[in-house]
């Protein structure tokens, strides 16, 4: 047995420190909390908490919102997944783009965009249905704000995930299967429903647990389109700030967690399943089974509809954003954008700043974690997998209690200051980052590092020379994504933001809130430019730095 | 006839190059009850001949006949010609019975009447305790036996198979081989087998198809590609070749008289032009007291034969010692005489 260098060791132990200082000592506070009583003993006082109609509501509506949401994100992003790899449709590359970067999009946009449309002001219901028509659809009950609001957001908002979920499972399946059910005589839909849909059936389970999570943890969308119907996340956001209540704030927590990681270790048991990874053999030069002329039509349909939806939304947020006086004035100006920023000016700065400073951490510590559970045997690898995997699967919500918490009180007091959000940042979305370079490593054939010791090299040299250099595209893939996500998070950082460092997506939601639609929608447009231009310029990087490699969305 | 290709062609354009023909004017009648082979190396357009003929590929122009209906333009599903893929592509959400009973509800039989086939046909397949089973609990030599029943079971007009063994570990491969043999020679169902694989290609076929660059080379039966290759091509595919120049002295009567590095011979058949190129195979080349002399370059012992390169003439050949004796053997450098078994030499004019 190879004795584990001591560098080696004082890694893993320093990983395993930062850990549970920023990932295990906040949620440990959560839960503390909810259990502590004003003295600082145990009680379970707080759970009677739970009986009251306040509370459960919360809970009733999440999980409504989300068993609605999760078959309807998933249906639209199956057609999308079923419209750009198995049909010849005109222009399903663009629809593969279009739900790629509805991903990255900030996660309220098409919330504020709802209102835009739908709202009492809003384009459809005043300007085309009111004014012209002469319908009053809020005098017949309709409301945008509410239940029907938030699943047709939350559906537009969470179906890229079924589609990148649904598009890895179909490009796994061997096209030589498909064409085996057809040469043995089944006709196109026949395939498709007896050999094509059971074999995506996981990534279907997979897809809606997913986004039954994801709804769960929302909290961007709620905020703005909520109205009376109250959720989970808002409501713990609510105890907190509004009623300042740590307890019953940490109690709504505890309940939005256990269920999400929950659901999360079950979806990646689904996804992990060895009986339907049916790619064997050599690589079938041959094209994969192709809809019908009918079945292209419904798919295409779907999608096509969807893209349109969400095109129309992001539209909606840049005209927005040009209208004078929403509601009262509909004559075009930029002036929106020169009050965004110069009032704003440092909440982008802000935001910016602290990204591009966790963006790098993050990748740090997805190499080392990577690196630590892939190609070392040292103690607590396993445990670190899991905690890595636990954390992405925390809903914001309670990350960001737990933060808020956890670091407001000696030994630790990082309230107010900008290493408490870059901490969130780069923790929170590490396991971006370490899942990216874990599969990347995963690739590199274990031999090859073993000709390089072979060849001389030490271990410190195999890691610099050859290992290293055979994951960074997955490093700088992630670094995107990285910086991206830290750009448009609202659940946690909302919690931590103070007086000294604001940030961008938090300044939107308080402008949605105090009803300046058209400076929030300025705002908005100037967050996706900044997100998608630096989105897409690390991904033209990667390529320019790595030709052969492919940027991969994880 | 079982199936026959004309004129088969298929061409991939290229942006900005001129278009590729993968395959490039096939022809071939495969009879009823036969098992054809295509044979050659990869790129060769045998694959796609075949995804061709189960309807995976449409060709550029050409006609292709199932039992003289022109299948030319019909979806697979309605070729009924069920393929064996390199890759078993068994269905892996199904049991190995479900993956029988597949092409079988196609055709609309009722489950009970499905089930009856498949029990009869896996039993004589030895396949009968793994029905229940799930496909991920089969061994690959398994996984291939239970394609192999689910394409059979539908009782074919013509069986395709893609490169079936190549999965397989080499003992596995033998009696995979030898059992798709026997089962085709006892059912009698028609087949088109493709491999990369001479070995294979003879042992199992009734006729084998030498395909390159996208043309059929020859077609004839194993022992005729063998012995009577149509070209250099051919016979260095199938087996080793040595390849002998000779120029022709006097041809009558079905006789021909070349001259050679191993002197006067007498070959029959008739002068195709002045010079040829003998084809002469190691094993029928002989170590004796007599003959021309040459130089063992070297020899290698391998227990049923060894194998020597001697320099004969300037020629480097390659012959073939049946059951050597391994202490006497001959050594690098040693002078020996080299006889050729005349009547197996085959000339190429």
């Amino acid at each position: 047995m190879k004795r584990t260098p001591l560098s080696l060791r004082l890694l893993t132990l320093l990983t395993f420190v930062a850990m549970a200082v920023f990932v295990v000592f906040p949620l440990f506070t959560v839960l503390s909390t909810s259990v502590k009583d004003g003295q600082g003993g145990f009680t379970l006082e707080h759970f009677r908490a739970l009986g009251r109609w306040q509370h459960v509501r919360p809970v009733l509506n999440s999980l409504l919102l989300a068993v609605l949401v999760a078959p309807l994100g998933t249906a639209v992003g199956l057609a999308f997944a079923f419209a750009v790899s198995r049909t010849a449709l005109r222009g399903r590359a663009a629809l593969g783009k279009l739900a790629q970067l509805s991903v990255i999009a900030p996660p309220f946009v098409i919330a504020l965009s709802a209102v835009l449309l739908f709202g009492r002001n809003g384009v459809v219901t005043k300007g085309v249905l009111l004014d012209r028509l002469g319908l009053d659809l809020y005098a017949l009950g309709f409301d945008i704000y509410g239940l029907g609001g938030l699943v047709l957001v939350e559906t537009l908002s969470y179906f890229p995930t079924a589609f990148l979920i649904l598009t890895g499972v179909l490009a796994a399946v061997d096209p030589a299967i498909e064409q085996a059910a057809m040469s043995l005589g089944a006709g196109r839909r026949q395939t498709f429903f007896k050999v094509t849909l059971p074999l995506a059936a996981p990534g279907l389970f997979a897809s809606m647990l997913l986004i039954f999570i994801e709804s769960l943890a929302d909290f961007g969308n709620p905020l703005i389109l909520g109205g009376r119907f109250n959720v989970l996340s808002v409501q713990a956001y609510l105890e907190i700030t509004g009623n300042d209540d740590a307890a019953g704030g940490s109690l709504l927590a505890m309940v939005l967690l256990v269920p999400s990681v929950a659901l999360y270790l079950l979806q990646s048991a689904l996804l992990s399943r060895k009986g339907f990874v049916t790619v064997s053999g050599k690589p079938a030069r041959a094209a994969p089974f192709a809809l019908g002329p009918g079945g292209s039509r419904v798919v295409g349909g779907i999608a096509w509809g969807g893209a349109a939806a969400v095109l129309l939304f992001y539209g909606l947020v840049v005209y927005g954003s040009l209208v004078k006086l929403w509601g009262a004035d509909s004559s075009l100006t930029v002036e929106h954008y020169a009050r965004a920023l110069k009032v704003s000016w440092a909440d982008i700065r802000d935001s910016v700043v602290l990204a591009a400073i966790s963006t790098p951490l993050t990748a740090v510590l997805g190499v080392v974690a990577a690196y630590l559970i892939e190609r070392t045997q040292v103690f607590g690898r396993r445990a670190l997998e899991v905690l890595s995997i636990l954390n992405f699967a925390v809903p914001g919500t309670v990350v960001g209690i737990g933060y808020a918490l956890a670091f407001s009180r000696p030994p630790l007091v990082l309230t107010g200051t900008a290493a408490l959000v870059v901490a969130l940042f780069s923790f929170r979305n590490m396991p971006v980052g370490m899942k990216a370079v874990s599969a990347a490593l995963k690739q590199v054939d274990p031999s090859l590092e073993e000709a390089a010791q072979n060849l001389g090299a030490s271990p410190a040299r195999v890691l610099g020379r050859v290992t290293l250099p055979l994951v960074a595209p997955a490093v700088f893939s992630s670094l995107a994504f990285a910086f991206v996500r830290a750009m448009t998070a609202v659940s946690a950082v909302v919690f931590v933001v103070s007086g000294s460092w604001n940030l961008l997506t938090v300044a939107i939601l308080a402008m949605v809130e105090s009803s300046d639609l058209s400076q929030a929608a300025a705002l908005s447009v100037v967050l996706v430019v900044l997100v998608l231009g630096a989105f897409e310029g690390m991904q033209a990087l990667v390529r320019r730095l790595f030709p052969s490699s492919r940027p991969q969305l994880s | 006839m079982a199936v026959e290709l004309v004129e088969l062609v298929k061409a991939f354009a290229r942006p900005g190059a001129p278009e590729v023909r993968v395959v490039n004017g096939v022809n071939l009648s495969v009879r009823d009850g036969e098992l054809v082979t295509l044979l050659g190396p990869s790129g060769c357009g045998k694959t796609t001949t075949l995804r061709m003929v189960a309807g995976f590929e449409e060709p550029t122009s050409g006609t292709i006949r199932i039992h003289g209906q022109d299948v030319t333009r019909v979806p697979p599903y309605r070729r009924h010609v069920p393929m064996v893929f390199q890759s078993y592509a068994l269905f892996p959400h199904l049991t190995v019975r479900q993956n029988a009973r597949f092409g079988l509800e196609m055709q609309g039989l009722s489950a009970k009447d499905a089930d009856a086939r498949i029990d009869a046909l896996a039993k004589a397949m030895h396949l009968d305790g793994l029905l229940e089973r799930g496909t991920h609990e089969l061994s690959g030599g398994q996984q291939q036996r239970v394609a192999l029943l689910r394409a059979l079971v539908t009782e074919p007009k013509v069986l395709l198979f893609d490169e079936p063994l190549s999965n397989l570990d080499a003992q596995m491969r033998l009696s995979v081989r030898a059992e798709i043999r026997a089962m085709q020679q006892r059912l009698g169902f028609t087949s088109l087998y493709v491999t990369h694989d001479q070995a294979e290609a003879m042992a199992i076929s009734d006729r084998v198809v030498v395909m390159e660059g996208g043309k059929v080379a020859q077609v004839g039966s194993p022992a005729d590609l063998y012995c009577r290759p149509a070209s250099r091509f051919v016979a260095s595919f199938l087996g080793e070749a040595n390849f002998v120049p000779a120029t022709v002295t006097r041809a009558e009567g079905g006789k021909v008289m070349v001259d050679c590095a191993f002197g006067a011979l007498e070959l029959s058949g008739e002068a195709g032009a002045k010079t040829a190129q003998l084809v002469v195979r190691p094993e029928h080349l002989l170590l004796g007291e007599s003959g021309t002399s040459a130089r063992v370059l070297s020899c290698t012992f391998f227990g049923a034969e060894a194998r020597c390169e001697v320099e004969l003439s300037g020629l480097t050949l390659a012959l073939q010692l049946p059951a050597p004796d391994p202490d006497a053997l001959p050594k690098a450098g040693d002078a020996v005489r080299v006889k050729v078994r005349t009547e197996r030499v085959h000339p190429l004019y």
